[in-house]
């Protein structure tokens, strides 16, 4: 989304973020700022219109079947209710609540000591999902997956906040400067020191190179 | 240009669906040869895939509401910590707090075999079992009833305050009895804490139980009347009696809120209470009084075109 068409919304695509073609005036707005002075209609219309988005980005982050994504998923709609005082319009509303989402699953995971306990929910979820897909490219996306995830956790947060907006979200530098609020040159330096770390990555791991060959 | 400079803006509007068929083509060619969009085609596919939507999302969705509305009654003091973790910590931390108790009482009785205190008088006092809550004991009467199990966290802190502020000084150790008896005081101090009670006044209110929802605000601002749970249920508990058609009860619930000092979160709405109350009362100057009061105090609130309309009327 552009820098100064805040006040727009569009209709959302794969990504969960809005395709900007059909742009119409950002429905939520009005109700975010009434949300934001504690109308009890308010929050909740808005919790029923972010909350599946909401959930869609804690899923990407943590996996299907995470046992702290109901708690995670909670978190971040009382992040948002606290930080719509503070929201500013420089994104949409849905956006912004994506972010906020994003942001809240990734201190989790952070904070979450227990690896052992996150890569056995990966496995679950992947018996669960995409059913239609054929089993090796399930695994490769897992793997994929489980790689960038990995570098998030390692990377200074600006750097794995941009990454993760770009290749989870699917946000371009311009969504992500207009987000973040930080000028494009920023972010693009941000997202190639993310995709060298990634790089280096891909190279350090063997088996995860081995798996991706003939994709890179 | 280096691979990791290309803007990867094909990429994203592929991922958009937003690709005309002369821009499909141009992204195949472009991804033959450059590292950097596929890199960035693979790692976004494969957070794609994360798309089904398990059908207890529903559930998911109606808890992510529930946290909403607590946002809504406490939007101070809500902690990020789900109600279930913070229950549990604050159990543990109640329990910990009884363990070091336990172990500064035995610390000191074992010290009291060796050594002879001048200031017995004032052990005497706290070692008492008459002496009860005023003077802090350490731990209750074995035979200890409902009634007198009500010691709070804060209480249970005010007694390792008091024992140390004694210090050196002979206590009787508790026995296992006491122990136990020491354990349930603990046990219904985290089961009655004031944000437990509000929580589960709410929830009662939520559930279609008024009378249930009644007793426990009750019970949290006769208990605590000075906690901050308690005043937050002033307003919570008067929109409930207001509901009810309790007029003159509501009122007094969001009078009580007002005319305590200091400012308050929910002045705004306690003060649309009000005004709701009067109306009901029929007592029109009052009501008119109070519109004008939340006019000028809150003119963003979501309640002015209410008072607006209300104040038109009463004209």
């Amino acid at each position: 989304m552009l820098r100064g068409q805040s006040s727009t919304i569009s209709e959302p695509d794969k990504s969960g973020l809005q395709n900007p073609v059909t742009r119409r005036p950002d429905e939520l707005l009005a109700v975010a700022r009434e949300a934001a002075g504690g109308s009890p209609a308010a929050v909740r219309t808005l919790v029923l219109h972010v909350g599946p988005p909401i959930l869609m980005t804690v899923r990407k982050i943590l996996g299907t079947r995470h046992p702290d994504l109901d708690d995670v998923a909670q978190d971040s709609i009382i992040a948002l209710l606290d930080a719509l005082a503070g929201f500013r319009g420089d994104s949409s509303v849905l956006t912004f609540a994506h972010r906020v989402a994003l942001l809240t699953a990734l201190g989790a995971r952070r904070r979450n000591a227990t690896r052992q306990k996150y890569h056995t929910a990966v496995a679950l979820e992947q018996e669960s999902e995409s059913p239609d897909s054929c089993p090796q490219s399930r695994l490769l996306a897992k793997r994929r997956r489980e790689v960038m995830l990995g570098l998030l956790d390692s990377l200074p947060e600006p750097t794995a906040e941009a990454l993760a907006l770009h290749f989870v979200l699917g946000m371009t530098v311009e969504d992500i400067a207009a987000t973040v609020g930080a000028p494009e040159n920023t972010i693009w330096s941000r997202l190639r020191l993310g995709k060298q770390a990634l790089r280096r990555r891909l190279a350090d791991d063997q088996k995860v190179a081995a798996a991706l060959e003939g994709a890179l | 240009m280096t691979a990791d400079e290309c803007r990867n803006e094909l990429v994203m509007m592929r991922r958009r669906d937003m690709l005309s068929s002369s821009q499909r083509v141009a992204l195949e060619q472009h991804q033959r040869e450059c590292s950097s969009c596929r890199l960035t085609r693979d790692f976004s596919d494969a957070f794609d895939e994360v798309e089904s939507i398990p059908p207890d999302d529903i559930n998911r969705l109606n808890a992510m509401l529930d946290a909403a509305s607590r946002w809504i009654d406490q939007p101070r003091s809500l902690t990020r910590i789900a109600d279930r973790k913070r229950s549990i910590r604050i159990a543990m931390l109640v329990a910990a707090l009884s363990v070091v108790t336990t172990a500064a009482a035995a610390s000191l009785v074992v010290r009291s075999q060796f050594w002879k205190f001048p200031n017995q008088a004032a052990i005497g006092a706290i070692a008492s079992p008459d002496s009860g809550k005023e003077s802090g004991s350490m731990a209750p009467p074995v035979t200890e009833t409902a009634d007198t199990a009500k010691t709070t966290a804060i209480e249970v802190r005010g007694t390792v305050a008091a024992v140390a502020a004694a210090t050196p000084t002979v206590l009787a150790a508790p026995t296992v009895g006491q122990s136990r008896g020491h354990a349930t005081v603990v046990a219904r101090a985290v089961e009655e804490s004031p944000s437990l009670l509000l929580q589960r006044a709410t929830d009662a209110r939520r559930a279609s139980n008024p009378s249930e929802a009644s007793r426990l605000f009750q019970r949290l601002q006769q208990r605590y009347p000075s906690s901050r749970e308690s005043q937050l249920s002033e307003v919570v508990y008067g929109s409930m009696l207001l509901e009810q058609g309790q007029a003159g009860p509501a009122l007094m619930q969001f009078q009580r809120y007002l005319s305590a000092s200091g400012g308050r979160n929910l002045s705004a709405e306690a003060l649309y209470g009000k005004g709701r109350a009067l109306a009901q009362l029929g007592r029109g100057a009052e009501e008119q009084a109070t519109w004008r009061t939340l006019l000028d105090q809150f003119p963003k609130s979501p309640y002015v075109s209410h008072a607006q309309k209300r104040l038109s009327l009463l004209k």
